[in-house]
């Protein structure tokens, strides 16, 4: 009996192990985590070159020299590939522009949209003299607003008003940038960073202000941020996205095991149904042997992969320190393990089942429409249980069979973890489940395995589940 | 979808056991949904026998088969497989080549051999050396480590038999094993089975070719609309039917036959006519009544071919279950 499910379960386990498909997957995943975190690096190292220039048509006369310095300071920054040129426009020429007039400074402004824009179109990368954009300072950039805006959340202030909305005097005093792109980069980030640091700099000149002063009154150490234990004195250091990221990513990985192995149990049950393999093994075995034995081998499939994908991201995490201690105590190891089995049970019989029915994946995707509906609530609903762990839809999904195994994961390596109980409920939900669904899967297989043509209809399939 | 097997647990009736028998099912019926498959079938297979298993396609063939192979569990009467009720332990000891032959396909020859060896409870030790001397003896040897999907449709049928035979059943059944093998393959198939014959193994097979089962069987089974219509070693049934037709060359006319004893039917063929005569009729006395009247050059009984019986009984129902009286008053 055990040596018979035994037999079945190693070779189903071989079939799929010695797949190119399968060893594909088993490097792909961790590949996949190693050369996104080497990503970043890559793309600065083959990301363009060369030199941006762009014209400062400053109307304050003030302004031009600090963007130039601070352009300068990052421009020496050593990992850039790209350096910025500023190009001072004499502005002296244009009467009554400069004094502050609205109405001289919106047509000088027109007159430089135009002309620089025309530098920026024509030509070609080689020519130095060709901008890549520009920015027209405002003449009353410098006037403080006359009323402080309310205290509010910081708004982003990437409004690039070409002027023809705005009155005379807004545009007076206020900052025009153009490019060639407002997206490659962070050249925008940069150049309007600068244009308001020195605006805000020469401000508070104007004003009187200590500059010195005002910058290490703004200057402060970061906020360390530390979730509170179970325990007294129980403090640990989180480190902002592994408090996320890899609950979700240990949740993912439990979906990937498991869908994986119950893919692999419906490919193979198909397989022996369509080639009539099945004949000659149920005329050697029990039914029920051969059901154990194919989960089993499908399980020890999933098991591998899950052992592979999660060493590798157990390690990619802690080397950059986002597994925070206690996230995988033995523990919790320990209710990983039994959820992927138990899940996997839940799942697995289903897929016998169908596997059983059909005799070709077309025949089996009607059937497999709704167990999906039933993978996706779990995976729908996790950004909810991160945000509220402890809410009723939270607790009710962490004992729905279904989804409890992947939302008990989730709650069990987010801080603060769920209560013990609570998982204990989900476990004992899940075996349940898990138990019933063995029972009907494996009465729909006997009889299943056996049919042939199409697939039974619900009826049917309600009137096995009742007879036999 | 079509019937789907119920397992539903046959009531089983205590019956005698006989060493001399293989198989024994006694009054065997088995439904599906509407649809009666095999109707109250009693069949008795004894030890060392070669039987064919004959019949219309959907007669019930299979559905026998594989309540033998306790697949199917009757709905009613028993099956005794090798002295026991039929079930998992007698199925190990059956050897079972289905209708629908299935290798995986991605496994190796030899390893597909060696698995199935082993489900019927062999260890690899013992299945080793004999699947090297059955893979040589069909000429497969080279291709002992290629895939099955590899290997051409024969060749995949030798090796579904090798695993058929491979953990030394004492009973193999095969259900039209013939179909699909070239005429050579055929001839070293019918060598095996004989083969198989002379060391004392039972056989079963099934098939729709009337020249393989003349030329293999001791006995035939032939069953239409799940009903038993023929059942019967050879010599008893060819003698059963032998009296059927007589041919008859000469010179002479039609007439001559007309009102002979026990002739039902002339018909007249190009220099021969042919006399359907009466079962049971007296051949001596018709010839009497020919050579009185005929200038005889020719007198045969037609010697009949099991093809002519399955035609005649596949083609004439009504007449099948007076012919069952008469063809299986054999000894039991």
């Amino acid at each position: 009996m055990v040596r018979n499910v035994l037999l079945v379960a190693w070779r189903d386990f071989l079939a799929v192990v010695r797949t190119k498909g399968f060893l594909i997957g088993l490097v792909f995943m961790p590949s996949v985590i190693a050369v996104s975190s080497q990503l970043p690096k890559l793309f600065k190292r083959f990301g363009e070159e060369g030199v941006r220039r762009f014209a400062v048509v400053d109307f304050t006369g003030q302004l031009a020299g600090p963007i130039e310095q601070r352009i300068a300071v990052r421009n020496a920054e050593t990992d850039r590939k790209v350096t910025i040129e500023i190009e001072r426009v004499d502005v002296a020429a244009m009467d009554g522009a400069a004094a502050g007039d609205g109405a001289a400074f919106a047509a000088a402004k027109e007159k430089w949209k135009a002309e620089l824009s025309l530098r920026a179109q024509g030509g070609d990368d080689s020519d130095p003299r060709r901008l890549y954009g520009f920015l027209l300072i405002g003449p009353r950039v410098l006037e403080l607003p006359v009323a402080a805006a309310p205290l509010a959340p910081p708004r982003k202030q990437d409004s690039d008003d070409d002027g023809d909305g705005v009155s005379s005097t807004d545009a007076a005093s206020s900052v025009t940038y153009c490019a060639r792109s407002l997206t490659a980069g962070d050249l925008r980030q940069v150049v309007s960073g600068a244009v308001r640091d020195a605006v805000r700099t020469r401000r508070m000149e104007a004003a009187g202000l200590d500059v010195d002063l005002v910058r290490r009154a703004d200057s402060m150490a970061g906020i360390e941020e530390m979730v509170i234990g179970k325990k007294p004195g129980d403090l640990s250091k989180a480190s902002g996205p592994s408090e996320a990221v890899v609950p979700m990513v240990a949740v993912f990985l439990l979906l990937m095991g498991v869908m994986q192995s119950a893919g692999m149990l419906l490919n193979s049950t198909i397989e022996e149904k369509g080639n009539r393999v099945v004949e000659v093994l149920v005329s050697s075995i029990r039914p029920f042997e051969l059901l154990a034995g194919k989960i089993f081998g499908a399980w020890l499939t999933g098991l591998v992969l899950l052992l592979a994908w999660g060493a590798a991201g157990y390690f990619a995490a802690d080397s950059v320190q986002w597994i925070r201690p206690g996230m995988f105590s033995g523990a919790n190891v320990a209710w990983f393990a039994y959820f992927f089995l138990f899940g996997y049970l839940l799942f697995a019989s289903l897929y016998a089942a169908v596997g059983a029915m059909c005799t070709s994946i077309q025949d089996a995707q009607s059937f497999m429409f709704p167990i999906v509906i039933l993978i996706m609530i779990p995976m729908m609903s996790l950004g909810f249980v991160m945000n509220q762990p402890d809410s009723m839809v939270a607790r009710v999904l962490t004992w729905f069979p279904f989804s409890a195994p992947f939302i008990a994961i989730l709650r069990l390596t987010l801080s603060p973890p769920a209560p013990q109980w609570q998982i204990a409920v989900a476990a004992v939900s899940v075996a349940i489940g898990a138990w019933f669904l063995m029972w009907a899967g494996g009465k729909v297989f006997r009889i299943a395995i056996f049919s042939t043509g199409k697939p039974p209809r619900l009826g049917e399939i309600w009137r096995w589940l009742r007879e036999a | 979808m079509q019937p789907a097997i119920e397992r539903v647990p046959a009531a089983r009736a205590p019956a005698a056991r006989s060493p001399d028998r293989v198989v024994h099912l006694d009054g065997v019926t088995k439904t599906f949904g509407g649809h009666v498959a095999v109707d109250d079938l009693t069949l008795t297979i004894p030890r060392g026998s070669v039987y064919g298993f004959i019949g219309p396609n959907g007669a019930g063939k299979t559905s026998t088969i594989r309540m033998i192979m306790h697949i199917h569990l009757a709905d009613r009467g028993s099956v005794e497989v090798l002295g026991e009720p039929a079930g998992q332990r007698t199925a190990r000891r059956i050897g079972y080549l289905p209708e629908e032959r299935g290798l995986y396909p991605k496994m190796r020859v030899r390893d597909v051999i060696l698995y199935f060896g082993r489900l019927k409870g062999r260890s690899r030790a013992e299945l080793a050396p004999r699947i090297d001397a059955w893979l040589e003896k069909f000429e497969l040897t080279p291709w002992r480590l290629k895939k099955c999907q590899e290997l051409s449709k024969g060749m995949q049928q030798k090796v579904q038999f090798i695993a058929t035979v491979i953990h030394q059943p004492e009973l193999v059944i095969l259900d039209e094993p013939f179909s699909g093998l070239d005429p050579v393959n055929t001839e070293v198939l019918i060598g095996v089975i004989e083969e198989l014959k002379r060391e004392g193994k039972t056989v079963i097979f099934s098939t729709h070719v009337m020249e393989h089962a003349e030329k293999l069987c001791d006995s035939v089974f032939m069953i239409c609309k799940g009903k038993k219509v023929l059942d019967g070693t050879l010599e008893e049934i060819r003698a059963r039917f032998r009296d059927d037709v007589i041919e008859v060359e000469g010179d002479g006319e039609r007439a001559a036959f007309e009102g002979a004893p026990g002739v039902t039917a002339v018909r007249e063929h190009p220099g021969r006519f042919e006399l359907t005569v009466e079962r049971g009729a007296d051949v001596q006395r018709i010839l009497q009544h020919a050579l009185a009247r005929f200038r005889v050059r020719r007198f045969e009984v037609r010697a009949p071919r099991l093809h002519d019986i399955f035609l005649k009984l596949a083609g004439d129902d009504a007449g099948a279950a007076a012919t069952v009286a008469a063809v299986t008053a054999k000894g039991e």
